[in-house]
């Protein structure tokens, strides 16, 4: 399941809390847009006092449907899009990378980066969205419009490989863990909440509460296979057998395995992801 | 339980990257690997327990490897296998404690996707001491300096093995 998002109804989430206070940072979510003409916020990190903040956006078709990693000071935008358009109706990866107040970029599905350098410093962060753009104050704006899910932010700029490996369907839990700030699945194998499944307890809360839908395919972490004895198989010798081990005689995390763990309350346990129906890869 | 006992099977879902250096995560049509540069030495860890069959005979490591463009199988790629035995007692979790690594060569396949498979025993010493039943970590670095290969050297798999 991810959070499906209604721009009509200002659907959200939002915590007020400083998850990151500045850059170096990186955003990231995975998006299904729903409607080309309809821009909107996925993520964004806030002013309390003031018209400035640090945004993950798509542009409509109006203005070239691009991925927007932006910051606003005093209600000035500094925005880095990307070089390539998104789709509606099909599910892909944005990231914004914030490295310095006066660097960030944007990324689609891991290519197409735009950058921008304008010095911008946005000041007291202290609220965190999903789906809208809310400040400390008022009521939510550029509302978004299609699911949105596996929202992450890292205190730190990731490099171009490392979203790549977002982009190629990794959990940001394996994804330079050391520097995550927080997780947000919004679905998927954690299922039906907007829990912070990191180790900082982050956790959203929705207003106008947004439905559920469809989650995208993810790589999560999972566990060793921890194997059993092998036998001699037919042709099976000391030097010609290792692989044959894992089919049929030992241990394995296949579609039917009954091993799955429930994902606990937080992050940091690992998990099989191969035999959740329909939303994981094995 | 005896020698020749698949062990452990790690696949890249189970990497647990250092903060720096680390191999990063990527899929090849589909198929999870770790991507360990040309250029820079990079690395993976990976946590397990041994499990309880296991029965002293030492550990065989095997690791499956492709290359994202490199066919040229005059090339080889060196990585360096450790083993951190944490056990019972053994290992303060907030230092590092690998034993001596040992040196797999692996060859560049002449075909470029398909995969190659090196393998490298260790004897009990060698794993660190590490005994059944205890909490580890094994540790793959790519020696960039005693590689030639060009482009990413792609890992699918590393799987333990009771040395038969």
């Amino acid at each position: 399941m991810a959070r499906l998002f209604d721009d009509a109804c200002t659907h959200y989430l939002g915590l007020l809390a400083t998850v990151v206070g500045g850059p170096p940072f990186t955003m990231a979510c995975w998006f299904y847009g729903d409607d080309a003409s309809v821009g909107g916020n996925m993520m964004s990190v806030t002013s309390l006092v003031a018209q400035e903040s640090h945004a993950l956006s798509l542009t409509s078709a109006a203005d070239g449907q691009r991925v927007v990693a932006s910051s606003e000071e005093d209600d000035v935008w500094h925005p880095a899009e990307t070089t390539c358009p998104w789709t509606p109706h099909v599910w892909s990866h944005a990231c914004g990378v914030w490295t310095a107040d006066d660097s960030r970029h944007a990324y689609l599905d891991g290519a197409g980066k735009g950058s921008n350098s304008d010095a911008c410093v946005p000041g007291c962060l202290g609220r965190m969205n999903v789906g809208g753009l809310l400040y400390g104050y008022g009521t939510p704006t550029q509302s978004f419009s299609g699911r949105i899910a596996e929202a992450a932010i890292w205190s730190a700029a990731l490099g171009d490989a490392e979203v790549g490996s977002l982009a190629a369907g990794y959990c940001p839990l394996l994804v330079r863990p050391g520097d995550l700030a927080a997780y947000w699945p919004l679905g998927g194998v954690f299922g039906r909440c907007d829990l912070d499944r990191w180790k900082h307890g982050y956790d959203l809360t929705p207003y106008i509460v947004p439905d559920w839908a469809d989650h995208p395919p993810i790589r999560y972490p999972s566990r060793p296979l921890a194997a059993g004895r092998e036998t001699a198989g037919p042709g099976s010798s000391a030097s010609a057998c290792a692989y044959r081990a894992v089919a049929g005689r030992v241990w394995h995390p296949g579609p039917a395995a009954a091993q799955h763990d429930v994902p606990g309350p937080r992050a940091g346990r690992v998990f099989t992801s191969g035999s959740v129906a329909g939303n994981a890869y094995a | 339980m005896a020698a020749g006992d698949l062990l452990v099977d790690f696949s890249p879902q189970c990497n647990e990257p250092p903060s720096s250096g680390a191999a990063t995560p990527d899929a090849r049509s589909g198929h999870p690997v770790l991507d360990f540069d040309d250029s820079a030495d990079e690395a993976a860890r990976f946590t397990a327990i041994l499990p309880w069959h296991y029965a002293g005979g030492g550990i065989t490591v095997y690791a499956v490897v492709s290359f994202t463009t490199d066919a040229d199988d005059g090339h080889t790629a060196r990585l360096e296998i450790a083993f951190e035995r944490i056990g019972d007692g053994q290992q303060d979790l907030d230092s590092e404690g690998f034993a001596a690594g040992k040196g797999l060569t692996v060859g560049v396949p002449s075909t470029c996707g398909h995969t190659g498979v090196a393998s490298i025993a260790f004897t009990g010493a060698e794993i660190d001491g590490l005994a059944a039943g205890e909490l580890f970590r094994v540790r793959v670095v790519c020696d960039t300096s005693e590689s030639d290969f060009s482009g990413d050297l792609e890992l699918a798999r590393l799987m333990l093995r009771e040395t038969p």
